[in-house]
């Protein structure tokens, strides 16, 4: 399936971004997008009809901060930035997402033997 | 916590939203430019990386969609604007709304005022314990008329032993004069067996009550007063520190002890103090017991009747010769017959309610249906069903919270405006009328709960499946919605049978109050003033210095400016109390139980009355003040005792006419022989709807007790008179008080008059409110009903149809609806006759009533329908067509 890009799959966009923040930095949302979409090697495309809900999502919960700064060239844009609760949330959700995998694989690999 | 917090956040942007949308479309802006930068440098175009971008990142309004529904609360927005487009909807359709507020308003506050009067005058006018169970004593003597009966002490106490009963207290009432002031005050007193206060269970307001045991047998009691509440209001300003005061009653020191509370009014007095325990068995009082739990009136008369029986051995001239023991709730002492009229309005107040939701169904489902292309369309467009539903409860609620409210507002204005205008004992004086909350609330939600749910009733039967329907049938409503119109029909034929039952039961209400208020009272009560005057104990107690008293009061007020006449009387406008006395007549054998009323008057009193002499002639001054053995009988005992022969100068005898207590004086024969010299014209002694009863007038000075009692003509407005009457008492006596002063008009008024008179008037506000409410329920119906059909005469129109045709068809339509609403109406109301004839005498069936109601009704369906008809058929049939 070489043009297919799968949707990111919900409830892990949000890990996602804040992974992606925690890895580098103060960063705007064409900025996040872009860094999912490669980091998912061109697997996963996000639209902002997604990512906006979920940046406004985050920042309610307050696991990240807003504010306006100046992009590489020179242009304004909202850049988000990890808080402290967030970075313990992504601890959290790391260690809960690496459970569910670990369970998830074990299932699988039960199915193939 | 998290969550806490983001309804924080959230509040905070709702506050902020207009901020928030421009720094979303600035952020989205840049997003956007960042891509298409980044995909020149690609090495695309700029106009094919904008492409290229736009249709990666998917639709902008979408996103900004998907934004909104995070940021804020969006359900608390659909309100917001829900309720702005509710309010323009009740903006748009001004008649529509001031109909559902104001039926909502009447239905409520009518309810509401009548259900609150009545709760406070019948189901809870007592502050005593347990006072549905309390009963006066009596018996019922020849041709069941009831008398109470009176008990010496000994008999009190015996009386009270019995098992059925719970407690009995004795009273005796007579007014007292408060002396050591400037001008002598009559003071109505009760004096009560000394455990009273125990029986009623109510703790004074302030001090203490008199307790049991304070009074020995035959020892003057105790001189301690408990006060009334107003009295203590009227005389000591509500000021705590009269307790320990002393007050003169009759020349003698009372020590004031204790303050009832408002609602404590045993005997409407001012004050009570401890009954003397006597043994003098001619000393009577009356007697009211309470009735243990369970225990019926039957049963308990059943063991009073040997009791009474033994009694009336001891004190046979106390009872009348046969006599069945009689117990007689307090509640029926007072209102009487009345009882069954006043629930009668109960009843028709909750059909008003009825009346009134179904009003409200009506237009609320009228509307719904009107609307349902409306939904339809809204529907399509991607409403959902919940925010559908939603918007119609809010529009609802606008409409049914400010009728409710409309709806209090009335109720407390109409509580006051009834409290006001409720005439001087209609109802007991314990009974404190006022708004009753729990009714409030229970007609208020009935109501308000009846809008909404019809409000909302039309997204009820809405469902997404059904909405290609919809769509096709509302646009071509000439087919629509043939359920709810059959739903609708249904309601309006309801509403007219309502109605119909209603004002048939006011109207026979209303009707036998008129026959009543026609009764014919045989005098002329215009400007006729009432004077009573008691005298003081231990004043005037022989019969020469009594009867040169009245004599002289007699004389002194008939003779002063502004006066026509004046006489003296035992009873002095009937009805009023009357006084029965076995009769003796000379040379006829009487039968078991012979009784007739008596008055004793001085001769002027005919005249002054207006009672129109039929025969014979009137005892003179002369006569009068020597006690002439003379009798003046009325219309009725003459024909009843001598059907066919002439009563004048026969001879009657009243063998108990003596005088039977301390505070009477009387001629020595006074029981002797009569002879009669006149027949007067018959008046209601015994009670407006009671029969006339045969009487016989006697001269006041054979026996005179220690009240006179005046009827004064006046010349001009009676109640001026008072100041003069006074002062002519005080040149005779200055310290003779003159108690009560009324006028004829103001004693008929509170005989039954007054209550009647002030039920009816409920009846009629009522029937009058009802009558309303049901026509603009059925015009605003009908009318809206047939606006709606505007298209389908277009399309009869367009296809030919005649508009004579057309009207009738519409008028028919209407017909066969309030022809059947009604019928059934008229059957309902057949139906509930003997119910209600049980209740209130007069015909309820009335033809013509019935003819005249029937008449409006359809009037105002068919006015309602024929306009808006009339309207459509003036509009050009292409119009019609695409009239929305």
């Amino acid at each position: 399936m070489p043009n297919e890009k799968l949707d990111v799959l919900q409830g892990t966009l949000a890990l996602m971004i804040l992974k992606t923040l925690e890895t580098m930095g103060p960063l705007h949302g064409y900025g996040i997008a872009r860094r999912i979409e490669q980091t998912s090697g061109d697997l996963l495309s996000v639209n902002y009809g997604t990512l906006y809900p979920a940046l406004l999502k985050l920042e309610q919960e307050g696991y990240i901060a807003s504010a306006w700064g100046v992009s590489d060239n020179n242009r304004r844009a909202k850049y988000y930035r990890l808080t402290s609760a967030g970075r313990k949330q992504v601890q959290r959700e790391t260690r809960e997402w690496e459970q569910t995998t670990a369970i998830l694989a074990r299932f699988l690999a039960e199915e193939k033997s | 916590m998290r969550s806490v917090r983001v309804w924080f956040a959230r509040l905070g942007e709702l506050v902020f939203k207009r901020r928030r949308d421009v720094e979303l479309s600035a952020e989205m802006e840049s997003h956007l430019q960042m891509h298409i930068e980044d995909g020149i440098r690609a090495g695309v175009v700029p106009e094919e990386a904008r492409r290229q971008a736009l249709i990666a990142l998917g639709g902008v309004e979408q996103v900004k969609e998907n934004y909104r529904d995070r940021r804020g609360f969006p359900a608390l927005e659909a309100v917001i604007q829900d309720a702005r487009f509710g309010l323009r909807m009740v903006g748009k359709n001004p008649g529509f709304t001031a109909v559902a507020i104001l039926t909502l308003a009447l239905g409520i506050g009518a309810t509401t005022t009548v259900f609150s009067t009545i709760y406070g005058a019948l189901l809870e006018p007592y502050p005593y314990r347990g006072p549905d169970r309390m009963v006066g004593i009596g018996v019922l003597g020849p041709s069941s008329h009831r008398t109470v009966v009176g008990l010496s002490f000994r008999q009190f106490e015996e009386l009270k032993k019995l098992d059925v009963l719970d407690g009995a207290v004795a009273m005796d009432k007579w007014d007292m004069v408060s002396t050591g002031d400037a001008m002598p005050e009559s003071v109505p007193a009760a004096h009560l067996s000394d455990d009273a206060f125990a029986y009623f269970g109510v703790p004074p307001l302030v001090g203490r009550p008199f307790s049991a045991a304070s009074t020995r047998f035959d020892e003057v009691p105790e001189h301690v007063v408990v006060l009334s509440y107003p009295f203590w209001q009227r005389r000591y300003g509500g000021s705590t520190d009269v307790i320990g005061k002393a007050l003169e009653l009759d020349r003698q020191s009372y020590l004031i002890i204790g303050v009832m509370p408002p609602r404590f009014r045993w005997g409407n007095v001012d004050v009570y103090t401890p009954l003397a325990k006597t043994s003098d068995p001619n000393r009577t009082y009356l007697v009211d017991a309470r009735l243990k739990a369970g225990v019926s009136h039957e049963q308990a008369e059943a063991v009073m009747q040997p009791l009474l029986e033994s009694f009336a051995k001891e004190t046979p001239s106390h009872f009348p010769p046969v006599f069945r023991a009689n117990v007689r709730s307090l509640i029926d002492s007072v209102v009487g017959n009345f009882r069954g009229a006043l629930f009668l309005l109960f009843g028709a107040v909750a059909v008003l309610l009825a009346v009134g939701c179904a009003n409200v169904s009506i237009l609320f489902l009228a509307r719904g249906t009107a609307r349902l292309h409306e939904f339809a369309v809204r529907a399509a467009l991607g409403a959902n069903r919940k925010r559908l539903a939603g918007q119609l409860l809010t529009e609802s609620l606008a409409l049914a919270v400010t009728g409710g409210i409309a709806g209090v507002l009335l109720a407390i204005g109409g509580m006051k405006a009834v409290v006001d205008s409720l005439p001087n004992d209609t109802f007991p004086p314990e009974a404190v009328i006022h708004l009753n909350i729990p009714v409030l609330a229970f007609s208020t939600v009935v109501a308000v709960a009846t809008g909404i749910f019809f409000g909302i009733s039309p997204a009820l039967q809405f469902s997404i499946p059904r909405l290609n329907e919809l769509m096709s049938t509302a646009a071509h409503r000439a087919t629509t919605g043939s359920r709810s119109r059959r739903t609708q029909r249904f309601l309006v034929a309801f509403q007219v049978a309502l109605t119909i039952v209603l004002l048939t039961a006011a109207g026979s209400a209303v009707r036998s109050f008129l026959a009543l208020y026609h009764t014919k009272l045989g005098y002329d009560p215009h400007n006729v003033l009432t004077a009573d005057i008691s005298l003081p104990d231990g004043n005037y107690t022989t019969y020469e210095t009594r009867a040169a008293f009245y004599g002289a009061i007699h004389k002194r007020v008939a003779g002063s400016p502004g006066v026509k006449s004046a006489a003296v009387a035992s009873f002095p406008i009937p009805p009023g109390e009357i006084a029965r006395q076995p009769l003796e007549i000379m040379g006829q054998t009487a039968e078991k139980g012979q009784v007739v009323n008596i008055q004793e008057t001085s001769g002027e009193y005919f005249a002054t009355l207006g009672i129109p002499l039929e025969k014979g002639r009137i005892w003179s001054v002369a006569e009068n003040s020597r006690a002439a053995h003379v009798a003046v009988i009325n219309h009725e005992m003459a024909r009843r005792f001598w059907p066919n022969g002439d009563p004048i100068g026969q001879r009657i005898r009243f063998p108990k006419f003596t005088a039977f207590s301390a505070w009477i004086v009387a001629v020595k024969d006074s029981n002797g022989w009569l002879e009669i010299i006149g027949v007067v014209g018959d008046t209601p002694t015994s009670g407006l709807r009671e029969p006339i009863a045969s009487e016989a007038y006697l001269p006041y000075t054979l026996l005179m007790g220690d009240s006179l009692k005046l009827v004064i003509r006046t010349a001009g407005a009676p109640m001026n008179m008072v100041r003069a009457v006074r002062e002519q008492v005080h040149s005779v006596d200055p310290g003779q008080p003159v108690a009560k002063a009324q006028t004829a008009e103001e004693l008929l008024r509170a005989e039954g008059w007054a209550r009647e008179q002030f039920v009816a008037s409920l009846f009629l506000a009522f029937a009058i409110v009802a009558l309303a409410l049901a026509s603009t329920g059925l015009y605003s119906v009908v009318s809206y009903a047939t606006a709606l059909r505007t298209q389908e005469f277009g399309i009869r129109i367009a296809l030919g149809a005649q508009k004579a045709a057309i009207v009738r068809l519409v008028l028919s339509s209407v017909v066969k609806t309030v022809g059947l609403g009604i019928g059934f109406g008229i059957a309902l109301s057949i139906g509930c006759k003997s119910l209600i004839a049980h209740w209130v005498s007069g015909s309820i069936n009335d033809p013509i009533m019935v003819g005249a109601m029937a008449l409006l009704l359809f009037g105002v369906a068919g006015v309602a329908a024929f306009l808006p008809a009339q309207r459509a058929m003036r509009v050009d049939p292409a119009v019609a067509l695409r009239h929305e």
